[in-house]
């Protein structure tokens, strides 16, 4: 009965650290670099369960609720097999402690080029910075505009100026993030394409590029970064070969589109001919070092 | 006598953590492995304790004599209700071992628990419309997962129900006696709860950290020399998504990318076989069914994918889209 009781009470002990452990990390806003901020409302229910479950265990079963059935004085939940001091003995729970010393003790890393380099995304003959994100239906997302436009070039991202060239609008520079810079590859590429723009990212450099060039990467997270899936696009920028990888820096540039070489090798700049087929390719003018932002991952479009 | 071993075990372990320590590159992707486990667990916890509470509330609520009056006799009729129960008891594949093994104490049959089990994964309605929505509303793809993993799930828990039974499940908490008469109390329900909770956090620990050193350590690139070959697509494919070991809420957004490489068929596998046999259901099979049951599943699932998925490659899916 007395190992039963310190069971529980250890038991009890590590379901309330486990509800602590989610607070803390919601309070220290650390937590969305582990789950998307869409599930969060499931973490915080977790911690609610959990402190729920921690105060029942940590509560002693009532006397008149325990029988000696099998001789040794369990509570009678309804069981007269289970031995919890067998079956979720101290070695067992043990086990519990590990991710609660990584959640109270260390600093989560945020995913870089180190998740690449093994990744099935950068391996295949097609990398995922040549892939399109696949069009919504759904959601489509617009261009936000740049604050200096006329009202005349605020209509952009509406159909009803289609008449209106995208050289027209080279010196505008517009601010966006990589997820619906791709949306809108797919849905209004006239719009995207010979277009400025202002994005930020993380440097990935792919040993297949030049050395003028780099990926400018972001993650995008559904549920948890286990699911993370990188979307990015190939930068040519004289800063490149001076520029270390996982820097995190804002570009400026004009977006094109280029075809990757034969067999869909990615060579070096001078293999790449304007095309209308073709990976998104950004010539930067402007190159700046930027601190890792809060919220590194990008959220998929239908959320 | 067990002193021994634990020293020589902790001085192994406090050796090769030195050397990690030491090396930079191997700390960086050893803190790598450690947030992408945290990552998995916070995400599952909420799916767990789900489970354990609707584990809990079956125990509280439902009847041996309803299940007794309601469940059919017969074999294929119990599997085609094991594997439409996910519909009304929608729990994703971190909690539905619990519930599985609440239904199966009540008295449904060995076949109707273990078709919930390999299925509810995936024919439930919040997985069914994150598919929809990864998919682009596409539901023809849609009714292909579902109708995939039916088939796949049904048929071996079908086949595993005439070749085992049900000393077959292994783990005392299949068995354990129920007091029809005894009223329980709110308490003792949550007690209960706990108890299940730490049953199955243990091997959701073990696993997510099993999945997070193999997504950062293991190389794969050598998967997708395989995309042009549709056998060796789906074998890759299905390979991958047992190490990922992705939520049954998630995968459909990482198959998504994966289609623009991989053939529909072998996209298909990985929709399938990564909710009925990832790393976190191999470790709690293997647990909670005899050896020959866990081998019987774990062989007849993957096999089922496989021709299936090539099936959908060479035909199914070119008479569909």
């Amino acid at each position: 009965m007395q190992i039963q009781r310190r069971n529980a009470l250890v038991q009890s002990l590590i379901l309330s650290l486990f509800s602590v452990m989610i607070v803390y990390l919601i309070l220290t806003e650390t937590i969305d670099l582990y789950i998307s901020l869409e599930v969060i409302w499931l973490a915080k229910l977790s911690a609610i369960l959990l402190a729920v479950i921690s105060i029942a265990k940590f509560v002693p079963v009532r006397r008149s609720l325990i029988h000696n059935c099998c001789g040794h004085n369990h509570a009678c939940t309804t069981s007269h097999n289970l031995h919890s001091h067998k079956t979720n003995g101290l070695g067992q729970i043990a086990i519990f402690i590990i991710p609660l010393m990584v959640g109270f003790g260390m600093q989560p890393r945020i995913l870089d080029s180190t998740a690449l380099s093994n990744s099935i995304n950068t391996a295949g003959p097609i990398p995922y910075y040549a892939l399109h994100v696949p069009r919504t239906d759904r959601l489509r997302s617009e261009i936000p505009q740049p604050s200096g436009l006329s009202a005349a070039e605020n209509n952009i991202g509406s159909s009803s100026v289609k008449g209106l060239t995208p050289n027209s609008l080279n010196s505008v520079v517009k601010e966006t993030d990589l997820m619906q810079l791709y949306l809108n590859i797919e849905d209004h590429p006239e719009q995207v394409y010979n277009q400025r723009w202002k994005l930020t990212g993380f440097v990935y450099k792919d040993p297949k590029l030049a050395k003028n060039q780099f990926v400018l990467s972001r993650f995008v997270i559904t549920c948890c970064i286990v699911d993370a899936t990188p979307i990015g696009i190939i930068v040519e920028s004289p800063d490149a070969p001076k520029l270390k990888a996982d820097t995190w820096v804002e570009v400026t540039g004009l977006l094109q589109k280029r075809i990757i070489g034969e067999a869909n090798e990615i060579k070096s700049v001078h293999n790449f001919t304007e095309t209308n087929d073709g990976a998104p390719y950004l010539v930067v003018n402007s190159c700046k070092i930027v601190s890792t932002p809060q919220d590194p991952y990008l959220a998929p479009p239908m959320q | 006598m067990k002193f021994y071993p634990v020293l020589v075990g902790s001085t192994f372990f406090i050796i090769l953590g030195s050397k990690i320590l030491q090396n930079k590159e191997v700390l960086e992707q050893s803190a790598n492995v450690a947030t992408l486990a945290l990552s998995v667990i916070l995400q599952a916890l909420p799916f767990i304790l789900l489970g354990v509470f609707a584990s809990a509330l079956i125990r509280y609520l439902v009847r041996e004599d309803w299940i007794a009056r309601f469940t059919p006799k017969n074999a294929v009729a119990g599997v085609i209700v094991g594997s439409l129960l996910g519909l009304f008891i929608p729990v994703c594949d971190c909690g539905v071992l619990p519930v599985a093994r609440g239904l199966f104490r009540k008295g449904v049959s060995m076949q109707t628990a273990l078709a919930y089990l390999l299925t509810a994964p995936v024919i439930n309605p919040v997985v069914i419309l994150a598919t929809a929505m990864a998919f682009q509303w596409n539901w023809h793809l849609v009714g292909l997962r579902v109708v995939s993993t039916f088939l796949v799930g049904a048929t071996t828990a079908l086949l595993a129900g005439s070749v085992f039974n049900y000393r077959a499940f292994t783990d005392r908490e299949w068995h354990r006696h129920e007091h029809e008469s005894s009223k329980l109390s709110l308490h003792q329900l949550l007690v209960h709860a706990g108890d299940e909770f730490f049953d199955v956090g243990r091997y959701l620990i073990i696993s997510a950290f099993l999945a997070a050193a193999i997504q950062i350590w293991v190389p794969k690139g050598i998967l997708v020399q395989a995309t042009s070959n549709p056998f060796m697509a789906t074998g890759a494919m299905m390979l991958l998504a047992i190490a990922m070991s992705l939520c049954s809420d998630a995968d459909a957004f990482v198959a998504r990318v994966l289609a623009n490489q991989f053939p529909l068929g072998s996209v298909m596998a990985f929709l399938v076989i990564g909710q009925i046999i990832d790393l976190r259901n191999i470790i709690l099979f293997a647990k909670n069914f005899r050896l020959s049951l866990f081998i019987f599943l774990l062989v007849t699932s993957l096999c089922l994918t496989y021709v299936l998925s090539l099936s959908i490659h060479f035909g199914l899916g070119k008479l569909m889209f």
